[in-house]
């Protein structure tokens, strides 16, 4: 890691620590987050101590928590024994806080730079300031959705619901993103495909046609219109349109409801475990339809190979290595990009395996994804019986 | 505080926060706005253009607060 000076800030590898021009107007507006009256204050990487000078300089402040992100860079920085020494200010490693204390304040570039025990930290912590942002594009888009959710008054109205599946199969399930490492499932899938409840999201659709595997269930849960091009089969793999249930998201793109000749479940928020991706309301449905064994495929959470998306999935988006904010560490132990939505879904993931566990066991595959707490990687993936052969006893053991 | 004052404002304090993916929304508005006249700014947008690519958010905050805003009526 390397520190340049430039300007009234440092570079930290080539990108500004801070502003380089009023380092204090810049802190102003970070602690303008926590209330004047805070007693007690988070400060998420502690970057070169402006905000926390600002914020000791309260009389109401009466505890201070410091967390480091990255124990090189802090070490790095000069003035922080000023700060270190208020008897108000504790600090912390990020691996040894579980979670995100409010209020806080949060360095960009720290979070940037944060070392990988600090990574689940950073994660929560992205996963809350991206909360607005997320919240903003909804309340765009509500006029589009509830406009959808009119039009699909009737199919709803004949249609069954998401909890009519409820119980209904106790297979073992494999739950289907679309991530770059869903091809490398397919032969397993295929070979054993009667022995499971294939789940996919839409966006994994096509890939897995093209792969020769219809699935169970799709699932659609985004609502944008351009999530029509996920269904756009012809020929053969418009069968799928017959012998698979869709089941989708009441305020979804009437056009795709309309298009389906297969049994059809409407779903609203709430329905199913809401963790801000589809492959949450898969994993749930997964286990409410009765399955104990949920085997996690594409669902990689970073973009293995610079990728977004399996091959042959709709709608993929460029991932720019340069411009990729966040890394994070694959199931091989190597450094791979990955962005806040993907840090988001990943630790919502964990929550819902934790709220399943004793109930069903996961089991993660794709070393290219990211791990996952609470489910392990299912065997050495070189062969089928290493694929299935993960005893529920070995994986809740 | 004109309403394009007011977008810059808040692209600049959302970058400073961390809240950049919404800061980066509301530095689209601002290209975007009416009276905002991008041919006048155009070495700043470039600057930022370049800060993007490298995910320099800091120095994006600080193009737009420094050199930027005070040339915005």
């Amino acid at each position: 890691m390397k520190l340049t000076p430039y300007g009234a800030t440092v570079l930290v590898d080539g990108v500004q620590f801070t502003s380089a021009v009023d380092r204090i107007a810049e802190a102003r507006a970070q602690v303008a987050l926590v209330p004047e009256d805070a007693a007690e204050a988070w400060v998420y990487g502690p970057a070169l101590g402006d905000a926390i000078r600002l914020l000791l300089e309260r009389r109401a402040l009466e505890r201070l928590h410091v967390v480091i992100m990255n124990a090189e860079l802090s070490a790095a920085v000069p003035d922080a024994a000023t700060w270190r020494a208020d008897p108000r200010v504790a600090v912390h490693a990020a691996a040894d806080v579980a979670r995100v204390f409010t209020p806080f304040v949060a360095s960009p570039v720290e979070l940037r730079f944060a070392e990988p025990r600090a990574h689940e930290l950073r994660d929560k912590v992205m996963s809350v300031l991206i909360q607005p942002f997320n919240t903003f594009t909804m309340e765009t888009l509500a006029p589009t959705f509830d406009r959808h959710e009119a039009a699909n008054a009737r199919v709803i109205a004949t249609d069954g619901k998401v909890s009519d599946l409820f119980g209904r199969d106790e297979r073992k399930a494999v739950v289907a993103g679309a991530g770059p490492s869903l091809i490398e499932n397919a032969a397993w899938i295929r070979e054993a495909r009667r022995e499971f409840n294939v789940i996919a999201a839409s966006s994994a659709l096509l890939p897995l046609l093209r792969a020769a595997i219809i699935p169970d269930v799709v699932l659609v849960l985004d609502c944008l219109p351009m999530l029509v091009r996920h269904f756009a089969m012809e020929g053969w793999e418009a069968d799928a349109y017959r012998r698979t249930a869709l089941v989708y998201n009441r305020r979804c793109d009437p056009l795709i409801p309309a298009a389906w000749r297969g049994t059809r479940y409407s779903m609203r928020d709430g329905d199913l475990y809401g963790g801000g991706s589809v492959i949450h309301q898969q994993a749930d449905l997964a286990v409410q339809m009765g399955a104990r064994a949920v085997h996690l495929v594409g669902v990689d959470l970073c973009f293995p190979g610079s990728r977004s998306h399996v091959v042959g999935a709709m709608l993929p988006y460029p991932v720019d290595e340069h411009a990729q904010m966040f890394r994070t560490v694959d199931g091989n132990g190597r450094d791979v990009a990955t962005a806040p939505d993907l840090m988001l879904y990943r630790r919502t993931l964990e929550d819902l395996i934790e709220r399943h566990r004793g109930r069903a066991a996961f089991v993660k595959h794709g070393r290219t994804g990211v791990p996952l707490r609470g489910a392990p990687w299912a065997g050495a993936m070189t062969t089928i019986r290493d694929a299935l052969g993960v005893p529920l006893a070995e994986v809740t053991g | 505080m004109s309403p394009l004052r007011e977008l810059l404002d808040r692209a600049w304090r959302l970058m400073v926060v961390g809240q950049t993916a919404y800061g980066a929304t509301s530095w689209r508005a601002v290209l975007r706005h009416r009276e905002f006249r991008g041919d006048e700014h155009a070495e700043a947008i470039g600057k930022i253009e370049q800060a993007f690519g490298r995910a320099d958010f800091m120095r994006i905050a600080d193009v737009i607060r420094y050199e930027i805003t005070p040339a915005v009526q």
